[in-house]
């Protein structure tokens, strides 16, 4: 029975050794379509990597945005910095509350925020935050954070990643990646903002989804508010301009908007407070051009201040 | 609890030490301590259905006893009677009363007198079938007086609820797992390697065959009216897969905890796809089953002795109980209808038990006539296997139809078509694996006995490593829990 109990906890060691190290040379020799369950991509999507390169170097900031990539493609941090405001923008792409949540435990502590604006795009409750996670796992630091994220999207494929990040960044192997400021039409601009140089709208309509919220995605929410409180630090929620065709033709607005007000947070809905044309001020059926930004920006700020919400450290 | 859940991974390891390290000197207790495990793992899932465990359990032990106190025919068919009737009544009332009043209401509305009726919102219990006939077996035996009934109450209720083999089998025979309840166990380590061996094969089927094919499959009859024939061929290929992958796979993991426990249970799988011929194939699919029908059906009615009518007539009666076994639906019963007709030819021609060896026993490849045997039956059983999981018959009937159509030169249109593809070699994996181990009674069993532990062992965590790089990312439920 020893000998079974002793070889079985050596065969479980000897494995993970073997897992880890089949998992680094399977990702240095296979193609992406060998390696379903692993995905570590650094400098892919909405300039992650230089970010969270930047953010490292900020402090003591006025506002902070967080979101999905309506928050780091709408929140111009330049408007705002030029508007007295220092502000950094924490957005990436499909980022839901798991990962923001994340981000703030990281953050907070570093950039002390006067406020946060946390952009609340209802689909990102419905995401299971996997492709987040593993954009945070390559671009960002690896810390207990990234294992709760981890622990709580609970995905063989988060795993792998999580795995084979830990291995490169102890390692190295991708220190001297350099992302350009510039990748084809997306420029980063200095607080996390990325323009997107795109003006005419050219997506084709997709299809609506009946979505529902994921419960691990709420108590995220929930997580951060109580964060927040603690610290005295306000949050406001905005739901981001959306094309008024994609905001009509989806049903869980309604939902969404409840939700956000039994929070008793400011909340304020852009789509219901703006009015934009979908052809002049998108790119595609959900994210803003920059003369769509400008307006969105200018309408933002103005709300924030009529409503006392947010003050610089100046002041 | 699903094998393929962290809450087993905790679950398992527990119950282990428990049972050698806490109970091992009193069987009595380690018994009971079964029995606890399997009712924790059953009620995991629903433990408002444990009663109905408890019930089938008290039934048949009391069955069992009276049926040996009492002599009089009248009173022992009696008896049977109420052991049929209960297990029966309760498995027709979870399983089939919503079919059989669909079927009423269809038939009367047919004959112009439509009329209506209440369903029911029944929630089936998990693994019903599995125990229900596992009882059965035990109350048929002893009135035939093959079985001494238990008097140990909590060695008959680990029989019935061992939760390595309660939801999905294998059906076990009373005559071969009751007495091993009665036996002290001792930990005999090669077995248990060997047990560890069987779940890693089975995990590997399950996580990385089935839940892969899962996807496509799923896909394929989905969009059966859109889609282009060469991508409903794959899919029902794909299908094939699933459920060899899901239900064997369960099968093996099944198998092997029991060994990690001491007990041996029969086989259930013997690579089916490697058959020459659908009497091959039914003598190695879901053996514990397809024996189950064999010895308290088919015998019974007369089996193959008697007239050419009625060895068919038994023969049909058989593959479309089996069907219906499976699930309340028609689909189902077509399908064992079908199985009927593919067996039937070598049945009457007495050619049903021509290939009882091991396909191209020793030789590393089959023959070509050996091959075109195999593909062809394995075209029949996946042919078989819409049927088995088409919703309902007409989306059988479109599928089938519209494979015979000119789209089979058309480009294969899955929404993943990598993902399709590495499944596909991922099968192949499979089958070169069970290929070589097609000698043993899974494929790990003797493979790679003689290499050094380091081979071998690199030989396992390999196996481990692909299933952590491409396993369905989803936990999902073995399809067999719905039977």
């Amino acid at each position: 029975m020893l000998r079974f109990i002793k070889n079985t906890v050596f065969f479980i060691i000897l494995c993970g050794v073997f897992y880890i190290v089949a998992l680094v040379i399977w990702n240095k020799f296979m193609s992406s379509k060998l390696k379903p369950n692993m995905l570590y991509y650094i400098g892919a999507y909405g300039h992650a990597h230089t970010r969270f390169q930047e953010v490292k170097q900020t402090k003591d900031i006025d506002i902070l945005f967080i979101g999905s990539s309506h928050a780091y493609r709408g929140f111009d941090t330049e408007f705002f910095n030029q508007a007295g405001y220092q502000s950094f923008n924490l957005g990436t792409s499909s980022q839901s509350p798991i990962q923001s949540e994340a981000l703030l435990k990281r953050y907070l502590d570093t950039l002390k925020p006067k406020a946060v604006v946390f952009e609340v795009f209802p689909e990102v409750f419905c995401l299971d935050g996997i492709e987040s996670t593993l954009d945070l796992i390559a671009n960002d630091q690896l810390d207990q954070f990234t294992f709760e994220m981890a622990s709580k999207t609970w995905n063989t494929k988060v795993f792998n990643t999580l795995i084979y990040g830990s291995i490169a960044k102890t390692f190295g192997f991708y220190s001297d990646f350099k992302e350009p400021r510039v990748k084809d039409i997306d420029e980063y601009v200095t607080g996390g903002y990325v323009r997107k140089n795109k003006f005419e709208n050219t997506a084709s309509p997709t299809q609506a989804e009946t979505l529902i919220a994921h419960e691990k995605q709420l108590h995220a929410f929930e997580s951060m508010i109580s964060i927040l409180q603690s610290r005295n630090i306000p949050l406001i929620l905005v739901y981001a301009p959306i094309t008024e065709n994609f905001y009509n033709k989806v049903s869980y607005n309604l939902n969404f908007d409840s939700l956000y007000k039994q929070t008793a947070l400011p909340y304020f809905n852009f789509n219901q407070l703006l009015e934009l044309v979908d052809s002049l001020h998108f790119y595609d059926e959900h994210h803003l051009n920059p003369n769509g930004v400008q307006i969105f920006n200018n309408a933002l700020l103005d709300t924030l201040t009529q409503n006392q919400l947010i003050v610089s450290h100046g002041s | 609890m699903l094998f393929n859940s962290l809450e087993f991974v905790v679950f398992l390891p527990l119950v282990f030490l428990g049972y050698w390290f806490v109970f091992k000197n009193n069987l009595k207790l380690q018994n009971a301590f079964v029995v606890c495990a399997s009712y924790v793992f059953y009620g995991w899932w629903d433990w408002r259905f444990l009663g109905l465990i408890l019930f089938s359990t008290l039934v048949d032990y009391s069955i069992g006893l009276s049926l040996d106190k009492t002599p009089e025919e009248k009173k022992r068919k009696l008896l049977l009677g109420i052991s049929l009737g209960v297990n029966l009544g309760l498995l027709g009332f979870f399983k089939y009363y919503n079919f059989f009043l669909d079927s009423f209401i269809s038939a009367f509305t047919f004959f112009g007198s439509p009329f209506k009726a209440e369903h029911l919102q029944v929630v089936l219990p998990v693994g019903i079938s599995f125990y229900t006939f596992q009882t059965l077996s035990y109350s048929i035996d002893i009135y035939r007086k093959k079985l001494d009934p238990t008097k140990d109450f909590v060695a008959f209720a680990a029989f019935v609820s061992f939760f390595p083999q309660l939801v999905a089998g294998p059906i076990e025979r009373a005559s071969h797992l009751l007495p091993q309840f009665y036996q002290k166990r001792t930990f005999n380590y090669a077995l248990a390697v060997d047990g560890m061996r069987q779940i890693l094969w089975g995990l590997f089927k399950k996580v990385v065959i089935a839940d892969n094919c899962a996807q496509f499959a799923n896909e394929a009859f989905m969009s059966y009216q859109d889609t282009s024939a060469s991508t409903l061929v794959l899919g029902g290929i794909f299908f094939a897969f699933q459920i060899y992958g899901d239900f064997s796979g369960y099968s093996d993991i099944a198998i092997g905890t029991s060994r990690l426990f001491g007990f041996d249970l029969m086989q259930n799988f013997n690579f089916p796809y490697f058959s020459r011929d659908m009497g091959e194939f039914w003598r190695r699919w879901h053996i514990s089953l397809n024996t189950w029908f064999r010895d308290y059906l088919y015998i019974p009615l007369g089996g193959s002795r008697g007239s050419k009518a009625t060895v068919v007539k038994n023969t049909f009666i058989i593959f479309i109980v089996s069907g219906f076994w499976h699930g309340a639906n028609w689909t189902f019963i077509v399908w064992g209808l079908l199985n009927a007709l593919y067996f039937l030819p070598l049945l009457l021609r007495k050619k049903n038990r021509n290939n009882l060896d091991v396909v191209a026993e020793n030789k590393r490849f089959p023959s070509l006539k050996e091959l075109a045997q195999m593909l062809g039956t394995f075209g029949l059983t996946v042919l078989a296997w819409i049927f088995f999981r088409a919703e309902s018959l007409q989306q059988a009937l479109i599928y089938i139809k519209r494979i015979f159509s000119k789209s089979i030169i058309e480009h294969i249109q899955f929404s993943s078509g990598s993902r399709a593809t590495s499944t596909l070699m991922l099968i192949g994996v499979l089958l070169l694996i069970e290929w070589n181990g097609r000698y043993g009674k899974y494929a790990l069993e003797k493979m790679g006995l003689h290499w050094k532990r380091s081979y071998r062992w690199s030989f396992y965590f390999f196996i481990i490593f692909l299933m952590g790089m491409f396993m369905a990312t989803d936990e999902t439920p073995f399809i067999y829990f719905q039977f």
